[in-house]
């Protein structure tokens, strides 16, 4: 009787104290690509912006679903990062539907999210069909040790293999990839994304600078120019952000 | 439009500005970004297609809209050389970015930051080494304060777009002018030229912009043309009037001492022979009495039809001390921080705009040729500035001057008008505007030169040759060979004796009989006058088998 009684209360224990470590999980979008030419019309001498083709942007809000739950519908536009969308726990499905489309419709989206850690989806749209009606995905992780502050990440999202000078370090990064470096924070890093090119060396298609405050991170997204007339076959976004602080733990119950 | 709120303590801005937040003018592109391209009434058209430095002085402190400009049609409302922007992605955030090289931060005047060079090196200043010895080195002066002129006037001979009426009518004059009889006592700038609006927000009445430009000009319009053809101008005033005897004071006293052993900066520079009395320092300093006393050693007549001839002068430079010595340099500057460049070299390498032009003797050979054959076509070249200068006329003749014409059919810059075109085929479409414009597109977009890259330092111009020939050229000779023919005959008439003999004689600048001043003929002009003396140089007897 006394061993059965310690058992039970060491079970609870247990079960709370997995509650409590169970903290919330989120994703965060970020759609990446050129925005097509701006449009206008006059009117009695004020212009309004015309709507762009269908397929040439992203949807302008999406409503994310995982398993039975949904969340509000959240806005996507390229080059900016969405709202963090809480997840449940452990791995399975994601999918994003346009805020307008029913239920059981065809997702725009579907995903397997990782098993622990906030996380970061990055979206371009599909070369071959040329439209963000199908749109390819990488998922990021974004928790604070592959995330923290003072890293910057370079990410391929473009189809080709692109060359990089970071300082004096030189390296190829292949489509999809990732790499990581730390930088001070307050240090101006130069930086070169280059191309092959038929003529002679690899061409320097971006220079860019990378800099940072303390409890900053960085992510250089490299991606196809898949606008209208590319001026480049490939573009660079530097994105910056503080990186944020912990979420309260919540028990689940 | 998400908008971060920043601490006041420690604001540290991360999110990206939308571009539709951004506002402002600057200089057009080489190539448009397709928002501003697609836009408007010139949707699509050559309206974007601006040679800035060919018929725009973006040095200018006066950006006013003469009524000679094309204006876009429906957005972005700008004019000239310069735009505003719809909100396409080529000019946001990421793209207008400055680029880091070599320590430091670069935009780039002619598109965004990421499509530039490393240096743009346009304008050179006298350097104390040299001083100033060619009329061709003001090419880099700024003469005007007015955008619509050209950046480098002096010693170029583009017609002035702003001329034109289509085709080439109009190249017969050197000032544009107004269609309207009431604007043309306003030099053009009268509310029937530069419009108004009917939208009281706009514009406060018919007159309110019309009167605001004058005032910003100072009120010029009311008694003088502002837009006119400055190339042409200033070349019929410098060219045949004035000279550059080089050197300072110091300079000059050496020079006399011993002119071989201490030539003046320019080294053709010699002391005129023959005159009457001994040159001063007072006089080769002397701002009027300089060039009595001073001759050109062996100028070269520009009238020449010897292809060879002309490859001799263009040749000159070749030991010059640029590159390797295999080249003909024509430096735009004279300490250019990039190397040669040369036709069919990649139109974006760092020395298309920061380095200088070479020639191959192909292309001199080639210049030469195209050089003659315009001599033929427009000579004889009654002065200096007749051959500088394009032709008042409403032919092929009227675009540009004998060099550059000489220079573009000889393709020396087929490479920068490949790689940056300029659609000057046809001229623009006109349109109803809103504005109350007469004509929203005067600007001739034919007579604008084939390249927007027109005035990089790579892009061989007249002016770019002639600050390297200019100091020897002349439209006439000085020195002539004269042949003479006597004989003795008898009171039969028979023929006793005969004689040829040929003498070299030299103009020089002194007058027969001096005037007061003893710089012109006292008779100018008149009967009685036998001009500048002449004197002999050489003479010899002839055999009958020279003759």
């Amino acid at each position: 009787m006394k061993r059965l009684y310690f058992s039970a209360i060491w079970i609870s224990a247990l079960a709370v104290l997995g509650a409590e470590e169970e903290t919330p999980r989120q994703v965060r979008f970020l759609a990446v690509g050129e925005l097509p030419p701006f449009r206008q019309e006059i009117r009695d001498n004020v212009r309004y912006e015309l709507e762009p083709p269908e397929g040439s942007i992203p949807p302008r809000e999406v409503v994310l679903g995982s398993g039975e739950e949904k969340s509000a519908a959240t806005p996507l536009r390229l080059g900016q990062i969405s709202a963090a969308l809480k997840i449940p726990p452990g791995s399975g499905s994601l999918v994003l539907r346009r805020r307008d489309a029913a239920d059981d419709s065809d997702p725009w989206l579907r995903l397997t999210r990782p098993e622990n850690g906030d996380f970061l989806v990055l979206l371009w749209r599909d070369a071959k069909q040329g439209t963000w009606r199908q749109v390819n995905s990488l998922v990021l992780p974004e928790d604070p040790v592959t995330a923290a502050s003072g890293s910057v990440r370079f990410v391929n999202c473009a189809d080709v293999a692109v060359g990089i000078k970071w300082g004096a370090e030189k390296l190829i990064l292949e489509p999809r990839n990732v790499f990581k470096r730390e930088l001070v924070g307050g240090v101006e890093q130069a930086f070169q994304v280059l191309l092959p090119d038929s003529a002679g060396p690899p061409k320097a298609i971006h220079s860019g600078v990378v800099t940072q405050n303390p409890s900053e991170r960085s992510l250089v997204l490299i991606y196809r120019a898949d606008g209208a007339s590319p001026r480049r076959p490939v573009k660079v976004s530097v994105q910056r952000e503080p990186v944020p602080s912990p979420p309260k733990k919540e028990v689940l119950r | 439009m998400p908008i971060q709120l920043l601490s006041k303590t420690a604001p540290t801005p991360t999110v990206i500005p939308n571009v539709r937040t951004r506002e402002g003018i600057r200089m057009r592109w080489f190539q448009e970004h397709p928002s501003n391209v697609g836009a408007g009434a010139l949707a699509n058209t050559a309206y974007f297609d601006e040679a800035l430095l060919a018929n725009w002085n973006p040095r200018a402190s006066f950006v006013v809209r003469s009524p000679w400009e094309n204006i876009g049609g429906g957005g972005p409302w700008f004019f000239g050389a310069y735009t505003r922007d719809l909100f396409d992605q080529a000019v946001s955030w990421d793209e207008q970015m400055p680029v880091p090289r070599g320590g430091r931060f670069h935009g780039n005047p002619f598109g965004p930051p990421q499509e530039g060079n490393g240096r743009y090196i346009l304008f050179d200043v006298p350097r104390r080494e040299t001083g100033l010895v060619s009329l061709g080195q003001l090419q880099h002066a700024k003469l005007s304060e007015l955008i619509w002129h050209p950046s480098y006037a002096v010693g170029n001979s583009l017609a002035d777009p702003r001329l034109g009426t289509g085709g080439f009518l109009g190249l017969n004059r050197t000032s544009a002018i107004s269609s309207k009889k009431e604007s043309a006592k306003l030099g053009g700038f009268g509310s029937s030229e530069l419009g108004w609006s009917n939208d009281s927000q706009r514009s406060n009445g018919k007159e309110e912009w019309a009167s605001t430009a004058r005032s910003i000009l100072g009120e010029v319009p009311e008694q003088d043309n502002l837009v006119y053809d400055l190339s042409f101008e200033v070349n019929q005033k410098l060219w045949d009037r004035f000279y550059l005897s080089s050197g300072s004071v110091a300079e000059k006293k050496k020079f006399l001492e011993n002119p071989d052993k201490n030539p003046l900066p320019n080294g053709r520079m010699q002391l005129a022979s023959g005159v009457g009395k001994a040159a001063l320092v007072e006089d080769l300093t002397d701002f009027h009495h300089a060039a009595s006393r001073l001759m050109v050693d062996g100028a070269f007549n520009v009238n020449s039809t010897r292809v060879e001839a002309w490859k001799a002068l263009l040749g000159s430079t070749r030991p010059a001390g640029f590159g390797n010595g295999n080249g003909v340099p024509f430096p735009r500057v004279l300490a250019p921080q990039e190397g040669a460049w040369r036709n069919g070299d990649s139109p974006n390498s760092d020395s298309v705009w920061a380095g200088y032009r070479e020639l191959d003797e192909s292309e001199v050979d080639r210049l030469a040729t195209a050089i003659v054959v315009e001599v033929k076509k427009r000579g004889p070249f009654l002065s200096l500035a007749d051959f500088v200068n394009r032709r008042l006329a409403e032919d092929e003749t009227g675009r540009m001057g004998a060099l550059q014409a000489a220079i573009e059919k000889a393709g020396l810059n087929s490479t920068l008008v490949t790689g940056f075109p300029l659609d000057n085929r046809s001229s623009l479409p006109n349109y109803t505007h809103p504005d109350n414009l007469p004509d929203a597109t005067r600007m001739e977009q034919t007579l604008k030169p084939g390249s927007k890259a027109w005035g990089a330092a790579a892009y061989l111009t007249q002016a770019d040759v002639l600050q390297v020939i200019g100091p020897v050229l002349t439209a006439r000779s000085d020195s002539f060979v004269i042949r003479a023919y006597g004989d003795k005959v008898d009171s039969g008439g028979n023929v006793q004796a005969r004689a040829w003999c040929e003498a070299v004689v030299q103009r020089t600048p002194e007058p027969l009989v001096p005037d007061e001043s003893g710089l012109n003929p006292v008779l100018a002009g008149q009967s009685g006058d036998f001009g500048r003396r002449f004197i002999i140089q050489s003479f010899r007897w002839l055999s009958p088998d020279e003759i």
